[in-house]
Parts: C-alpha cells; sequence; structure tokens
C-alpha cells in the first residue's frame, strides 16, 4: 500500500484538495475513455461522498465535514502513456496499467500539531505517524498567503509555516533512521492558486497562470521562483547534503484552483459550476492539474511496488 | 442460482415485477415456446395483482421491506439440446430439458450490506443469501436524475448516486473477500463472476431537452454495444460515483465490465393546467370488453431483459457448481 500524507495548517485547503481530487478521481473513472480506474475502500465511502456531494452542490467543507474526513483509500489503475497503438486496445491490454492501493491520510492541522513534532521530536505524535511513515508527503502552500520575492524571511506570513514544515522532515529523518521507507517524495500543493496576489506573480517574474502540465521543467521553476522566498528553509533541507539514510525524491509540484462567487456581502463563498462535455455539472477547477496529480503518484507508487 | 433484483426505496422494483410479468404472459404465449416463468403462488398473486392494477390504470401502492423481500420468480430456457429430445425422455427426472434462474427481490440499502460487511453477521438471512448471488439487477431510478442546480431534487440525485455507488462497492467488496477468504484456505477459486445488469427505470420521467442536451435520442438503440454507451452517457451525468465505481469494479478483482443495461417506462397520462394531485394514472392500450387495458410500457426492452438471461442460464449451472464444489472442499478443510 503506498501511504501518502496531506499537511498543511488550518485552512489551506486540505479537505477540498482531497474532495477535488475524489471528484477528479469520478469524473476520469467514469469517462468515455479507458485511461483511469478506481475502487473506493468501503470504509471510506461515507465521508468522502458526503464531501463529493457537498463541492456538487457548490460547497466548500464545512467544518463537520472537515472533521469526520481523516482518510481515504483508493485502488488506482492507470493506463500507462507512450505505448502507442497497443495503449488504444482498451481492456485487453489493461495488463500494462500501473494498479496500487494508495491510501491518503489527514493527520490534521500543522499549526495544531504536538509542539514536540514542530521541534522535530518524534515522540506522542499520535495520528501524526502516518506522515512519519509516509511515501508520500503532500505539503498545501496557501495560495493567498504567499509573499513577494525580496520580503523578510523570517517576518514573512509563511515563515512559520516553513519552520514547522522543516520541523516535520527532521522528525521524520529521525523516526527513518532505524528502519522503515528510504525514499519520501514531496508534492508541494500551491492551493488558492486563482487567489494569488498578482504583485506577488509579478515580481516573481512569471506569468498569472502556471506553465501546462506537460512542461516538467518549466513548471519547476515557476514554483520556485514562487517558493524561493516562502518556503526556504523547507527547500533547502529537501536539497540537503546526501548521506542519510532517508533520500528525498525531486519535489513535484501542484496548482490547485478552484473558481468562487460570493452570493453577496455578507454570504459564504461558494464554488462556481461549470458544465462538462457530457452535458453535466462539475467544480470549475483545475481538473488537469489533479489528474497530473494522480499520475504522478500512479507512477511513483508503481515504481515503490517494484 | 439465486439472482438478485436491488434497487434502493422507490425505485420501481414492484412496477417493475408488474411490467416483467405482464410482459412474460405475452411472449411465453407467443410463438416461442421454448421460454417459461414459474413463482411461487404468494409471488404470483403479488405480481398478478400488481398487473391488475396496472390494467385499471394505477402503479402499484409504496410496498413494504418485507412484503418484497417475499418476491422469487423464476425464469426457465429451453436447452438447445436436451430439449429437443422427444417429449417422453424429456419427462425423465435425469433429463433437465432447460435451464433456469430463479430471481429473488430484495428492498436493501447499504447500511443492510454494511453490517455484513463489518461483521460478517446478516441480521437477515436475506442479506446472506443476496451477497452470494452471481447475477445482480440493479434498478437506477431515472425521476431522481436531474440537471437543474440549486434544486433539492438535485441534491436529492447527488445523495441517491452515493446510496448506489455504495450499494455497488459494498457487493464488490463482499465477492472480493469471499475469494480472499476461499484462497486462505487453499482453495484455489476463480475469479469472482457477477453478471449485473441495470434497468433505468421510469425512464419515461426524463424529458427531451435533457436527453437533446446529452445528445441522446429518446429511444434505446439496439446494437449490444450501442445500448451501453447510451446508458452508461445518462449514468455518467446523473450518477457519476455509481458508474466509476462500476467500472472500478475490475481493479477491485470485481469485473463488473460485462454489465446489461435496459430501459423501463410506463406511459402516463399528462396533465394540463394544475399539478395532478396523487399518483399520476398509466396509459393503457388495447381496451377488453371486460374492461381494463394492457399498459403503454417498454415492452421490447423487458423481452430484451428476458432474452439477455438466456445465455448466462445455459452458461451459469455449470460455473456455480464447480464454484460450490471449491466452497464445500473448503468448509470440510481443516
Amino acid at each position: 500500500m503506498f501511504r501518502v500524507a496531506v499537511v498543511g495548517d488550518h485552512g489551506s485547503g486540505k479537505t477540498t484538495f482531497l474532495g477535488l481530487l475524489y471528484a477528479a478521481l469520478v469524473s476520469s473513472g467514469s469517462g468515455k475513455g479507458d485511461d483511469l480506474r478506481f475502487h473506493v475502500a468501503y470504509d471510506s465511502l461515507d465521508e468522502i461522498t458526503v464531501l463529493f456531494q457537498r463541492l456538487m452542490s457548490g460547497g466548500f467543507p464545512d467544518s463537520a465535514t472537515k472533521e469526520g474526513l481523516h482518510e481515504l483509500r483508493v485502488e488506482l489503475e492507470m493506463a500507462r502513456s507512450g505505448h502507442g497503438v497497443f495503449s488504444r486496445l482498451g481492456s485487453r491490454n489493461r495488463g500494462t496499467g500501473q494498479a496500487g492501493t494508495i491510501h491518503f491520510s489527514l493527520p490534521g492541522s500543522l499549526d495544531e500539531a504536538s509542539p514536540g513534532l514542530h521541534q522535530g521530536s518524534t515522540f506522542g505524535t499520535g495520528k501524526w505517524r502516518d506522515a512519519l511513515d509516509a511515501d508520500a508527503l503532500v505539503m498545501l502552500a496557501d495560495g493567498t498567503r504567499l509573499a513577494a520575492k525580496g520580503t523578510d524571511v523570517k517576518t514573512g506570513p509563511m515563515a512559520a509555516y516553513d519552520g514547522r514544515l522543516e520541523a516535520l522532515f527532521i522528525a521524520i529523518q529521525r523516526w527513518r533512521s532505524s528502519g522503515g521507507r528510504e525514499v519520501l517524495h514531496p508534492v508541494f500543493v500551491l492551493s488558492k492558486f486563482d487567489s494569488v496576489r498578482p504583485e506577488v506573480l509579478k515580481v516573481a517574474n512569471v506569468e498569472a497562470k502556471p506553465p501546462a502540465v506537460g512542461k516538467a521543467g518549466l513548471r519547476v521553476a515557476y514554483a520556485k521562483a514562487l517558493l524561493d522566498t516562502n518556503l526556504p528553509r523547507t527547500l533547502a533541507l529537501l536539497q540537503g547534503p546526501r548521506g542519510k539514510k532517508l533520500r528525498f525524491a525531486p519535489p513535484a509540484f501542484v496548482f490547485s484552483r478552484v473558481t468562487s462567487e460570493a452570493e453577496g456581502p455578507d454570504r459564504a463563498e461558494r464554488i462556481k459550476l461549470r458544465r462538462t462535455d457530457g452535458g453535466g455539472w462539475e467544480p470549475d477547477y483545475s481538473r488537469d492539474e489533479y489528474l497530473a496529480f494522480l499520475e504522478h503518484l500512479a507512477r511513483i507508487a508503481s515504481e515503490a511496488k517494484d | 442460482m439465486p439472482c438478485a433484483l436491488l434497487g434502493d426505496r422507490a425505485s420501481g422494483k414492484t412496477t417493475f415485477l408488474g411490467l416483467l410479468y405482464s410482459a412474460q404472459v405475452k411472449y411465453g404465449t407467443g410463438v416461442h415456446d421454448d421460454f417459461r416463468f414459474h413463482a411461487p403462488m404468494a409471488s404470483l398473486n403479488v405480481m398478478s395483482a400488481v398487473y391488475e392494477g396496472m390494467k385499471d390504470a394505477r402503479f402499484p401502492s409504496a410496498t413494504l421491506k418485507e412484503e418484497i423481500t417475499e418476491l422469487s420468480f423464476i425464469f426457465g430456457y429451453l436447452r438447445k439440446v436436451t430439449g429437443k429430445l422427444p417429449y417422453y425422455i424429456r419427462q425423465q427426472n435425469w433429463v433437465k430439458p432447460f435451464s433456469t434462474l430463479r430471481f429473488s427481490a430484495y428492498d436493501v440499502s447499504g447500511e443492510d450490506i454494511e453490517e455484513f460487511i463489518e461483521t460478517g453477521i446478516a441480521s437477515r438471512p436475506l442479506i446472506q443469501q443476496l451477497l452470494k448471488s452471481v447475477v445482480i439487477v440493479v434498478l437506477v431510478d431515472c425521476s431522481k436524475m436531474t440537471t437543474d442546480i440549486d434544486t433539492p431534487p438535485y441534491k436529492k440525485m447527488l445523495r441517491y448516486d452515493s446510496t448506489v455507488a455504495k450499494l455497488m462497492v459494498a457487493f464488490q467488496t463482499y465477492k472480493k473477500q469471499e475469494y480472499d477468504r476461499l484462497k486462505d484456505s487453499g482453495v484455489n477459486p476463480d475469479a469472482p463472476i457477477i453478471y449485473p445488469a441495470f434497468v433505468l427505470s421510469k425512464f419515461d420521467t426524463l424529458r427531451d431537452d435533457v436527453l437533446a442536451r446529452l445528445g441522446l435520442h429518446q429511444g434505446f438503440p439496439e446494437d449490444k454495444r450501442a445500448r451501453r454507451e447510451y446508458a452508461e452517457a445518462l449514468l455518467r451525468v446523473f450518477v457519476p460515483q455509481t458508474l466509476s465505481q462500476i467500472r472500478g469494479g475490475k481493479v477491485a478483482g470485481v469485473s463488473m465490465d460485462k454489465a446489461e443495461y435496459f430501459l423501463s417506462w410506463v406511459r402516463t397520462e399528462t396533465q394540463e393546467g394544475m399539478e395532478p394531485v396523487g399518483q399520476p394514472r398509466i396509459v393503457r392500450t388495447g381496451f377488453r370488453p371486460e374492461g381494463g387495458g394492457e399498459p403503454d410500457f417498454s415492452y421490447d426492452e423487458y423481452v430484451h431483459f428476458i432474452e439477455h438471461f438466456r445465455k448466462i442460464a445455459n452458461k451459469i449451472p455449470d460455473d456455480i457448481l464447480e464454484a460450490e464444489k471449491f466452497q464445500a472442499q473448503a468448509l470440510i478443510r481443516p
């Protein structure tokens, strides 16, 4: 089983991220193509379907939904790309797909975790054990809190979060110094990316829209242009000296966007829904980013199995 | 071999059974002599009562949960070889001229199955029997399908999608658990076999403009592949979680890829002006001197349904006999 821990501060969008991921799975899993099929574990269904209903009705997750959702387990099979005519043989060629169980866990908000964890301690970590044992760590960086290049990194809006992430990685390294998985795959999700302040993008000298999912090199450069200022300690640790038992894979980046609209001055924001090709409705979100993330997960999960 | 007819509350199971009864009466007494229908007296009484009510333009009243779980019927299909033997040979006990499928209707919710999966204990023996079925027919209620967002019916449809998806996953989970249990016992079972069929009930409630927006015509195609594409186009829009889990069963080791789809509709009287009060009235054709008429419904689809299971009936007994043999062996092993 490939374990993915989703971490972030309170309000960074962890539950929404998982809900949109499930929406992407449902959309592709029910689509005409044969590229993706998935099966939800029975014990994950209750909470995730409630969240799905909420998103499909235009609502962000409420506190009850957030409280209830702690994990999502799916078996995923994605057709491998680049196999030419053989990839179009459909079910007859399913043996070349990447299959595996992926377990997503939400240990909680990082800013509400135990003080010990904030100092890199593994003692008394409780439900954060999922993060310590994870194969992949998905870290949400709230796009609305990104600071412009040139901001003092020690006092910037994400300085504290940067410190907490660094401490989490140190705790993971300590935890695995005596055993456990030797590779950790970091993934940065820049959430609420449609709400990043224009001056932040301007100062970083990047376009408003990130490069398309197929352009890996450009995406890395784009993300680093924004995160070097905001998460410098975490990035430095991931690129740090080798020789330790735990190896960090090159990070992946997801730019998550979901269009929202306020119904009135005193009304809560609602998710804007858009028409699908088939005539139905779905949240207006960056679906291609989520599918690319799933493909990335499927690939690294498959490699971990091998 | 037991086959299950499933559907959430008010999905149209009773109406479906009444129409099936109507279809088999007409089909079985037609030129085809190779199909037989049999039901226990209690079930026959219920089904024929529903049918008689529909001949008087009445839909059946809401069925109690206990009532519908008592309903069962058998389809019999004349076998190609033994069925053609002389009458006096066919009457011998050792000759089985008909392959049969025994259907039982279950009014179950996801919670019924959840209890069994989590504890291994079924509050009702019928649940365990249901989960052993190889043929499952699931009713999907088209009256819950709408594209009008921000309306109560839309939210109801989202909830319904979750409910049916959960039923599918529960069924697949149970089948996989049983397969794993047999493997762990040292038996080498074949992959779980399910022959699923989906009946899109109350299809007449879907408006033409909704179908047009989906690029679909009013009628169901004849071709098998085209039928599946048509049905999946509907499910994709209205119950996407359910469709994703039907297609995802293969990943879980319980394939539902050979699912067949059928439409069920009954023409009802349209009212001018004010909204009708109470149940709509069924449109009838072929009025009789003694009163009543035949309900105007998707007869061809029901014939298609009856014929679909002919191949499965011929195939299942041997496959399942082997599986039952394996299961018996697993139980007696230490």
